[in-house]
């Protein structure tokens, strides 16, 4: 309605939406804050506001206690499942959109598959894992996590084949190309903006998962939220460090969020809205 | 018109394309399904040495008769509803009155943007700290109010709602944004045609703007009701389920019972319980979005 004439009262919901963001946003500010308060600032009663800020905790978090380990897990998982969704996920929606291949419902069983809750099969994939001897090594724990991003990336994908020309693809073949030729030399380098946008939620999707990452992760490979959770429990709380992991977890995501923002409705409603 | 792959030993092309992803998901998706359902019927447990034992029913069984499944199924019902009633109601509020759009309110959407995106144990963990009760900023606050704060984690009475807050707090923002761009979609001429015939604000928002936005409210329902069915994250890491379970969902009893007490059958079964449940809800929730 961008045309509708400006009403009374529409200063009011700009008041409410300020609101809005002070209260989506004060929270992160506060930790934020926190994670640069020594620890006897942190301790303080009543709270302080202003203090002198320090790096102590973010020493703690990278020097003392090797996080960038986790974040290097992390980070490598990541881009693995990522990668592998993207890869197999595009093929597969290129193939759904243009050649209808299983018709209806294969797209449907596809995308049912997301709406799986992980818990429903945690315990096979954790002894199925453990038989073949892949707990506690990236493989275990990109496997899951491609099984987590596949069905989106087919179903978000599908949305960006559809609106490449089908002219395109009836050139490329009346020139010779078979379809994988078609495919990975004409179609795919037009779509990818959309595998760019795709790929980013597949990265943060990993990134914030935590439940087969909890179970199949051990002392040699943890991610990051694996890591976070353990060190709250193991040695009291120390809120001090772990405001302190928090916040460089969230830089990542706030870039990317940043860098797709004009996908992100369209991406967190599986393409149900654009 | 699907394409045609014309080239001789082409023709199969278009289904090789699709066969590793389908594969993949029958592999790590559907076996693990099937095994589960498999362990269900027993009592196969990784803490003793004995061979599993086909008990058929008897985990099922046992179900209807644990005092904590009806507990855990009651805790995940209240949340799940509480949440996205709230949520629901507080993004449609907001989609309805923000249609216009202007420059602040891009920029205002974008602050939006952002908790939906955060890893939700982080997220768990900095409201931990901010509930806290020695010097946590929410006290505080509250304390501004003159309101006393309570324990909000320790006690049996808030805790659940605490863990709800940062449900609403982090999920509110996405259900605005899936309203305001399915409002931003719909058909402009109906608006200026309604306007023409002197329909009020009220009326054309109840006779026009929410039975065109149906569908998009359904898939805003549909896809927090699945997510927050299966809440385990921040619970797990505020509360691990406590104080007294009160805050135990069906995810995370069903976690304690296969991988803390590795009581795989009765965990499958309970698991197959959710799924069950979560599968029936999505399909009224589709059948709905069809008749609308």
């Amino acid at each position: 309605m961008k045309h509708a004439t400006r009403r009374h009262g529409d200063a009011w919901i700009d008041i409410v939406m300020v609101v809005a963001i002070i209260v989506v946003i004060a929270p992160l500010l506060w930790v934020l804050a926190t994670s640069f308060k020594g620890r006897f600032d942190i301790a303080a009663k009543p709270l302080k506001f202003l203090f002198q800020p320090t790096l102590e905790n973010y020493g703690t978090v990278f020097v003392s206690d090797r996080f960038l380990k986790y974040f290097q897990d992390s980070a490598i998982i990541a881009f693995g499942s990522t990668l592998i969704s993207l890869f197999l996920g595009s093929m597969a929606a290129y193939s759904l959109t243009r050649y209808k291949v299983g018709g209806n419902f294969l797209p449907f069983w596809i995308l049912s598959q997301r709406m799986l809750p992980p818990i429903a099969i945690i315990l096979p994939v954790y002894i199925l894992m453990r038989n073949l001897g892949l707990l506690d090594t990236y493989y275990a724990i990109i496997i899951m996590h491609t099984l987590l991003n596949l069905p989106f990336v087919v179903w978000l994908l599908t949305g960006f084949f559809r609106e490449v020309p089908e002219a395109i693809d009836e050139a490329a073949v009346m020139d010779g190309c078979g379809p994988f030729s078609a495919f990975f030399r004409v179609v795919l380098p037009i779509v990818v903006p959309g595998l760019l946008a795709t790929g980013v939620f597949c990265v943060l999707t990993s990134w914030n998962e935590f439940l087969f990452s909890l179970v199949l992760s051990g002392r040699t490979v943890k991610t990051l939220p694996v890591a976070v959770a353990f060190y709250v429990t193991d040695r009291d709380i120390l809120w001090g460090p772990m405001t302190a992991v928090g916040i460089t977890a969230t830089i990542p995501i706030v870039i990317f969020t940043i860098a797709i923002q004009k996908h992100l409705v369209r991406g967190l409603s599986y393409g149900a809205v654009k | 018109m699907p394409l045609i792959a014309h080239k001789q030993g082409s023709r199969w092309a278009p289904f090789w394309m699709v066969a590793p992803a389908v594969a993949f998901l029958l592999l790590i998706s559907i076996y693990p399904l099937i095994t589960s359902l498999y362990y269900s019927f027993t009592d196969f447990s990784l803490t003793t040495n004995r061979p599993a034992r086909f008990v058929f029913l008897g985990n099922f069984r046992s179900l209807l008769l644990d005092d904590r499944f009806w507990n855990a199924l009651k805790v995940t019902v209240i949340y799940t509803v509480g949440v996205v009633a709230v949520e629901m109601t507080i993004g449609l509020l907001l989609a309805l009155s923000a249609t216009r759009n202007t420059r602040f309110r891009q920029v205002a959407r974008s602050f939006l943007l952002v908790p939906m995106m955060l890893t939700p144990v982080v997220m768990g963990l900095m409201w931990k700290y901010m509930f806290n009760p020695e010097n946590g900023i929410v006290n505080w606050f509250l304390g501004l109010l003159r309101i006393a704060g309570p324990i909000w984690l320790g006690d049996p009475g808030p805790a659940l709602p605490a863990v709800m807050i940062i449900d609403v707090w982090q999920w509110t923002p996405f259900v605005f944004l899936i309203l305001s761009s399915g409002i931003a979609s719909l058909p402009q001429e109906v608006f200026e045609a309604a306007r023409v015939d002197g329909c009020s604000q009220g009326q054309t928002i109840r006779h026009i703007t929410l039975p065109l936005l149906t569908p998009f409210m359904l898939v805003a329902l549909l896809i927090r009701f699945i997510d927050s069915f299966k809440v385990f994250d921040t619970v797990y890491v505020m509360t691990r389920g406590g104080p007294a379970n009160v805050t135990e969902s069906l995810s995370i009893y069903t976690f304690k019972v296969g991988l803390n007490f590795f009581n795989m059958g009765y965990a499958a079964a309970l698991s197959y319980v959710i799924l069950i449940i979560i599968t029936i809800a999505s399909q009224q929730f589709v059948k709905l979005e069809r008749t609308a």
